[in-house]
C-alpha cells in the first residue's frame, strides 16, 4: 500500500549503499499517507506540570546551560592558544607581524607622498586667490570712483535748476498769485491750438493762431 | 519584474558584493574614512564609499565601517586594530582604484591567504561549506556509522566504561 520496493532498502538517506536482508524494518510513515482511523480523533493528554515544578526544572537546567556552554568555551579558547603557541604558529605570527611593518612604512611613504602633492596645490590655490581677490578690490574701486563721478554730475545739475530758496519765497509767492498759469487748451482738426478755457474762437485775428509744435 | 530602486542599485545585489576580494586582516576592528561631500580632492573618497563600501561590509560583518563627513579640509582612512595601532591612509585627490588597490594592499588578506582559507576550494575540508558533508561521503573510507555501527571495541562509550559503573 506504501509502495515498498521489493529489495528491501533501508528508508535512510544513503540509500544505494545498504541493503538488508533480513525482514523489512518499519522506519517511519510515508509522508504522503493519510492519518489512520483510529488516530484521527485522538488528543493526546497533555502532561501537566504544576507551575513551581516547572520553575524548579527550568532553574536546574538553566544552571546546567550556562555551566555546559562556559565550560566548552573556555575549552575552546584554550585549544586555541595552543594552537597559537606551536612552533609553527609562532614563526607565523613573527612573518605576519613582519609583513605588517612592511606594509605599514609602505603606507607612510604615500602619505608623505601626497602630503607633498598637497602642499603644492593649496600653495596655487593660495596664490589664485589672492590675485582675484586683488583684482576684485581693484575693480571695486575704480567702480566706486564711477559712482562717484555720476553723483557729482546729477547735484551740479540739480543745483542749477532754479530753486525757491527761503529769502525768495514772498516774492515767489507774489509773482504766482500776479501770474496764474492756465492749462486749459483746445485743438483744432487743423492743428491749431487755442489757450485758455473761455476764448473764444472768433476773438482771435487767423494770423494770431498758434500751430501745434509737435516736437 | 521593475527595475530596482535607487541609484546603482547593483549594489545592493548578492553577486556584485560577493565578487570583490576585501577581506580585511583579523586584527583590523573598525574602519572609518573622513570626507566631504563637496570638494574636488575627495571626489575619489566619495565614489569609494558610493561604490565599495557596502562591499567591504558585506565581506567583514564583526568589523565597524563608519563615515564622518564634512568634518577635515580632506579626505582620509583610518582603521584601528587589536593592539591600539592606527593605520592611517591619506587619500586626498586620489581616485576610487587608487583608494581601492592601497586599501587592499595594505590591510587587506592577500590572495595567497584567502586561497589557504578558502573552504570550499580545498577538498581536504568537510562540512556544510565545503564540496562534501563528510568523509564517509568518500568511497573507501568508513561508511558513515548512522548506517553501519562501529565496533564496540572503537567506540568510546565502551572503550573507557568501567565495568562496575554500568
Amino acid at each position: 500500500m506504501f509502495g515498498s520496493s521489493g529489495s528491501r532498502v533501508l528508508n535512510v538517506i544513503n540509500i544505494s549503499y545498504l541493503q538488508s536482508r533480513s525482514k523489512r524494518v518499519w522506519v517511519r510513515k510515508p509522508l504522503g499517507s493519510p492519518m489512520a482511523k483510529s488516530k484521527i480523533f485522538r488528543i493526546t493528554p497533555k502532561p501537566v506540570i504544576p507551575e513551581d515544578e516547572k520553575a524548579e526544572i527550568k532553574r536546574l537546567f538553566d544552571n546546567y546551560k550556562n555551566s555546559m556552554k562556559s565550560i566548552r568555551q573556555y575549552f575552546f579558547e584554550q585549544s586555541l592558544k595552543q594552537a597559537e603557541s606551536g612552533e609553527v604558529a609562532q614563526m607565523k605570527h613573527r612573518l605576519e607581524d613582519q609583513e605588517h611593518e612592511r606594509l605599514m612604512e609602505e603606507n607612510r611613504l604615500e602619505n608623505e607622498k601626497t602630503a607633498m602633492v598637497r602642499e603644492e596645490r593649496l600653495k596655487i590655490q593660495a596664490e589664485n586667490t589672492q590675485r582675484n581677490v586683488l583684482a576684485s578690490l581693484i575693480k571695486k574701486e575704480g567702480e566706486a570712483k564711477q559712482h562717484e563721478i555720476q553723483i557729482e554730475d546729477f547735484l551740479t545739475k540739480q543745483m542749477s535748476t532754479p530753486f525757491i530758496q527761503p529769502e525768495n519765497i514772498e516774492k515767489a509767492i507774489e509773482d504766482a498769485l500776479a501770474n496764474p498759469v492756465n492749462f486749459n487748451f483746445a485743438l483744432d482738426l487743423d492743428g491749431y491750438v487755442y489757450r485758455g478755457k473761455d476764448t473764444s474762437i472768433d476773438t482771435i485775428p487767423e494770423e494770431k493762431r498758434e500751430r501745434l509744435n509737435s516736437n | 519584474m521593475p527595475f530596482m530602486k535607487g541609484p546603482a542599485p547593483i549594489r545592493r545585489t548578492i553577486e556584485y558584493l560577493d565578487r570583490n576580494k576585501l577581506v580585511l586582516k583579523d586584527r583590523v576592528k573598525i574602519f572609518s574614512i573622513n570626507y566631504n561631500t563637496k570638494g574636488d580632492n575627495h571626489e575619489g573618497a566619495r565614489q569609494f564609499v558610493f561604490w565599495h563600501l557596502p562591499q567591504l561590509q558585506f565581506k567583514n560583518p564583526n568589523v565597524q565601517i563608519t563615515t564622518f563627513k564634512n568634518l577635515t579640509p580632506s579626505p582620509f582612512i583610518q582603521c584601528y586594530l587589536e593592539n591600539g595601532e592606527e593605520v592611517l591612509m591619506d587619500v586626498d585627490f586620489k581616485s576610487k582604484d587608487e583608494i581601492y588597490e592601497r586599501v587592499r594592499r595594505i590591510i587587506c588578506k592577500s590572495e595567497k591567504t584567502l586561497k589557504a582559507e578558502d573552504k570550499l576550494d580545498n577538498p581536504a575540508n568537510f562540512g556544510s561549506k565545503c564540496q562534501k558533508h563528510c568523509i564517509c561521503e568518500v568511497p573507501g573510507q568508513l561508511p558513515c556509522p548512522s548506517l553501519v555501527p562501529l565496533p564496540k571495541s572503537w567506540r568510546g562509550k565502551y572503550k573507557f566504561q568501567k565495568p562496575d559503573e554500568l
